[in-house]
């Protein structure tokens, strides 16, 4: 018995609605092919076979079509499926969806085919979202995650893990519950079995902890990583930003303050997605509007992945002193520090004595 | 002209749930008549002659902290106690006895004859009288009419009992002994559903034809032990069970006659205890298993028949005979007593209310195993409540009901009336969410004000209870402020601790043995043990007790969430066909209910959830 049985046959264009060399239409459900039996008039139709015919409903001619069945389960949602490239109109394409619709199909809705395909077994939940980020996905990362998963044949073992769970409950709960069979054999060794339970649930422990480190690498690559450009105002942090883009996304003047709320932009580096933030420059002497945008650039600092430093020529380190609440450079474990760096710049060249001082205070 | 007598509640069926339902009723001042087919067979000890067990002793602490009689009836008549599980922490602790079944029955009808209020009857009912959709009385076969004003149906396997073994068959709800043939059509032209169950029992074999020798012997525990609140009434000896196993050419002859098998053949159609499985299931469905043990239990000190645990069975008894004699110590035996198996009516629980009453006839009781239980403590524990309520009837009060949180009862008639089920139910502690608060040694603490209240509690025990309360409340401050020195710490428990540390710190470690600990305790301090040991294990599970009662809280509310009188589930948008059937044949009181009911699932609690918010809004 197939999980979708039951359900309604659905129709849905794959290609955007827009003007285009070809359109493809998806059907999947018991009656894709009934439909295009009754559209093209064919009676016969060989599986993964490629026909070129005239769609017609109703007397009217719709389009001529490529079209192609696959028999169930040996298709993507792993039912009937039938797919139709018609010409790259919009509106030859909508004719066939409306004429299908008033034929008896449905209108499929957002990611149906993928969930039809997840429910009947074709895709594993970690490979439907997959399905996901690739079709979303911004950066070559993303990309290259998403395809690593799909190709993938086995499945993230949540069955298992949810099935040793279960079983060791149902052990312990028996050796409860029925404690007349302790002379049993399975329970004359109880240290074994304990052992057994603590080796099994380490296991189990390594596999999730995978899982929850995999997720949060996971999420990093979909959401990008938070690159924070922080410093004084006109430090050069919009400058940086317009050069990182390629355009002119910021405002920059000479002016102190330009920058009164935080900007952000994606972008990808290298193939990693970035999320990069502009941020309003740090001074005491703000008035109350640039104190709050103030606020904010803290708040963004705390909770980047990585904090850039800009810093004028002639200044060092000593102009961040006055915001101790900002992650020092080298503070904590190598895990749980936030790496600020300070790129480098050619022309930077400070007086000895203010190098001097920027040292000291460091190691202070 | 028949007889008529004028009773206020009329209990049908003597055994374990009859008994305390006739009890129960009596001493709440009712007119109560029981019924039974055979006075001689008055509460028997129809199978394992022992009471409790797991779930099963915390079942039989709440009766007696209620004020029921079966824990009397257990200390009274036991010659063997064991406290099982010891080794795991004593919330799931549980006290097993073995039982002479002779003197079992003989003080159950020395307590029912005793009983002021009520009287004994041998008959058998045949019909219900009812008047304006309510129950008024019964008829019974010889024609005498019982009139009531409620009645509590505690029939067991006799409802068109059957008796099988092999080829054999004969009506009967034990064998040996009449069933009752015409009460199930009366009953069903009510409208209550019949369901078939089947249970069967091992045979009685002969001790003297036993060779113990070749068997192990197993003790119970040397302490003095108790079910019921008062110490001192067992002054039985003790007798030790034997403990033996089967093999491979057991389970051969077995394998080899599976035709023969009523169970596997399809002759058999009711469905059995799944946690108690004849010998023949457990050979075919644990085929892997190279052996089964069986327990040779004695059914009375002044008798010679053994019990075989371990060893129900429907087969031939020639066959029974022939695979029993593989059994080693049993070369020789001589059966005395076939095992057989029994089918039954018992009736769809899920019709009755919590009070047990069937929905459809006011002043109808059901309990014991005609709702699908098995096992003597489930049923005198229906027996109990359904007698406090047919009596409550009578008086014109309302519902007596126990909530899952707070006793093994309660979650045995949610469970029965919600979800009812296929198979004959027994009680496990897993069945309970709250297990680590439902323990037997505060059974008492839980329920005793109630049973007082109620009116089932008698002074002695309430005065013990109280002196009880007192002690607790006293010994209590002591745990926090008496310290166990590292000398001593090391000495019992091989623990280096720096300093000393509190009692009620170290009750709550995990690698010390709380058990052992409080005895050490209460030598230490001076108190009585099973003071310190109850309050201990408050103690000790008072993290996890915390915890669990904020998720209680924070579930009550939705579980408190009433639907409105004749709420109509059809034609709420969203809502699955099943679970709108199953909702409108079960009738739930409250979401929580609701949420019980197989073919019902979260999303749909979610709908009902939503829907009764737009109603009140």
């Amino acid at each position: 018995m197939n999980p979708t049985e039951g359900s309604p046959t659905i129709i849905a264009l794959a290609t955007p609605f827009s003007v285009s060399a070809i359109h493809l239409l998806r059907l999947s459900g018991p009656l894709a092919l009934p439909f295009l039996r009754e559209a093209t008039g064919m009676n016969e139709v060989v599986p993964r076979h490629v026909y070129t015919r005239a769609l017609r409903l109703g007397g009217r001619l719709l389009d001529r079509v490529v079209c192609f069945y696959f028999q169930a389960p040996a298709s993507y949602t792993g039912e009937e499926m039938v797919e139709i490239q018609c010409h790259g109109s919009p509106l030859v394409a909508q004719s066939i969806l409306k004429a299908a619709i008033a034929w008896g199909l449905a209108p499929a809705a957002p990611g149906e085919f993928t969930h039809r395909a997840f429910l009947n077994g074709k895709l594993t939940l970690e490979q439907a979202e997959a399905v996901d980020g690739l079709i979303r996905g911004a950066s070559e990362f993303t990309r290259d995650n998403a395809l690593r998963i799909l190709e993938r044949k086995s499945s993230l073992r949540f069955d298992e893990a949810r099935e040793t769970l279960v079983s060791l409950l149902g052990e312990l709960e028996t050796s409860i519950e029925f404690p007349e069979h302790e002379t049993d054999d399975l329970f004359r060794q109880r240290a074994a079995l304990y052992a057994r339970f603590r080796e099994r649930l380490a296991a189990l422990g390594d596999f999730l902890e995978q899982l929850t480190r995999n997720y949060e690498r996971g999420k990093k690559l979909e959401e990008g990583i938070r690159v924070v450009l922080l410093g004084r105002p006109n430090a050069g942090k919009s400058t940086l930003m317009n050069a990182l883009l390629r355009e002119d996304r910021v405002l920059v003047s000479p002016v102190e303050g330009t920058t009164r709320d935080f900007v952000r932009e994606r972008l990808a580096l290298s193939g990693v997605p970035v999320s990069l933030y502009d941020t309003a420059g740090l001074r005491e002497d703000a008035d109350e509007l640039e104190m709050r945008g103030i606020a904010k650039t803290r708040e963004l600092a705390q909770s980047a992945d990585l904090v850039l430093v800009l810093v004028h020529e002639k200044a060092c380190l000593r102009e961040l002193s006055g915001f101790p609440d900002l992650p020092p450079p080298s503070a904590g474990s190598p895990s749980s520090a936030r790496p600020i760096c300070f790129p480098p710049r050619p022309s930077m060249r400070s007086p000895p004595s203010a190098r001097r001082r920027a040292s000291r205070r460091a190691c202070a | 002209m028949p007889i008529t007598h004028s009773f206020d509640v009329v209990i049908i069926g003597a055994g374990h749930a009859g008994l305390e339902a006739a009890l129960a009723s009596a001493r709440l001042g009712c007119r109560t008549a029981l019924i039974t087919l055979n006075l001689e067979q008055l509460v028997n000890i129809s199978c394992n002659p022992s009471i409790g067990g797991l779930g099963k002793s915390h079942l039989v602490a709440e009766i007696d902290a209620l004020g029921g009689e079966q824990a009397k009836l257990a200390d009274l008549s036991s010659i063997q106690y064991k406290i099982l599980n010891r080794s795991k922490g004593m919330a799931v602790w549980a006290l097993r006895s073995q039982i002479d079944k002779y003197l079992y029955a003989r003080h159950a009808r020395r307590a029912a004859e005793g009983q002021e209020g009520l009287k004994l009857f041998q008959d058998s009912v045949a019909d219900l009288l009812m008047e304006d959709g309510r129950l008024i009385g019964l008829r019974t076969e010889r024609g005498v009419v019982f009139t009531c004003k409620a009645a509590v149906f505690c029939t067991g396997t006799f409802l068109r009992g059957k008796i099988t073994i092999g080829e054999y068959t004969h009506s009967g709800g034990r064998i040996g002994e009449l069933s009752c043939d015409t009460l199930s059509e009366s009953l069903r032209k009510t409208g209550l559903r019949l369901r078939r169950l089947k249970t069967g029992t091992p045979a009685r074999v002969h001790r003297q034809s036993l060779d113990f020798s070749k068997m192990e012997r197993e003790e119970g525990d040397e302490e003095p032990l108790r079910f019921h609140w008062k110490e001192g009434l067992n002054r039985n000896p003790r007798v030790p069970c034997w403990l033996t196993w089967t093999h491979e050419g057991t389970h051969r002859i077995i394998r080899e006659n599976r035709h023969r098998s009523p169970l596997y053949s399809g002759k058999i159609e009711g469905i059995g205890p799944r946690y108690c499985p004849s010998i023949e299931d457990k050979v075919f469905r644990f085929a892997e298993k190279a052996r089964h043990q069986l327990y040779l239990e004695p059914e009375g000190l002044d008798v010679e028949a053994y019990y075989v645990n371990g060893c129900s069975s429907s087969m031939p008894e020639e066959l029974q005979w022939e695979f029993m004699k593989t059994v080693p110590g049993m070369e020789g035996v001589e059966i005395l007593k076939p095992a057989y198996a029994v089918e039954y009516d018992s009736i769809d629980s899920t019709q009755l209310t919590h009070a047990l009453e069937y929905k459809n006839l006011p002043g109808l009781f059901f309990a014991g195993q005609v709702n699908g239980t098995s096992g003597y403590e489930e049923a005198a524990g229906q027996g109990l409540l359904a007698g406090i309520n047919a009596a409550r009837r009578a008086r014109g009060l309302g519902d007596f009901t126990l909530p899952r949180a707070t006793s093994y009862l309660g979650v045995m008639v949610d469970d029965l009336v919600l979800q009812g089920g296929d198979e004959p139910y027994r009680m496990f502690t897993a069945r309970s969410e709250h297990r680590l608060s439902l323990r037997p040694d505060n059974a008492d603490r839980r329920l005793t004000a109630i049973g007082r209240e109620l009116g089932l509690v008698p002074d002695d025990q309430w005065a013990a209870f109280k002196a009880k309360e007192g002690r607790l409340e006293r010994i209590l401050p002591k745990l926090r402020s008496e310290s166990m020195a590292p000398s001593d710490l090391e000495r019992a428990f091989s623990v280096r601790t720096a300093e000393s540390a509190r009692y009620a710190y170290l009750f709550t470690r995990s690698d010390l043995d709380t058990a052992a600990l409080a005895a050490v305790c209460a030598r230490e301090l001076d108190e009585r043990e099973e003071d310190v040991r109850t309050l201990a294990a408050d103690l000790k599970y008072h993290g996890y007790v915390e915890n669990q009662r904020q998720v209680v809280e924070r579930t009550r509310k939705r579980e408190e969430t009433a639907f409105p009188p004749a709420f109509a589930f059809e034609g709420i948008p969203g809502l699955k066909v099943e679970a709108v059937q199953n909702l409108t044949r079960v009738k739930p009181a409250t979401l929580g209910q609701a949420s019980r009911i197989p073919g019902v699932t979260p999303a749909d609690i979610q709908i009902l959830l939503h829907h009764l918010g737009k109603r009140e809004g």
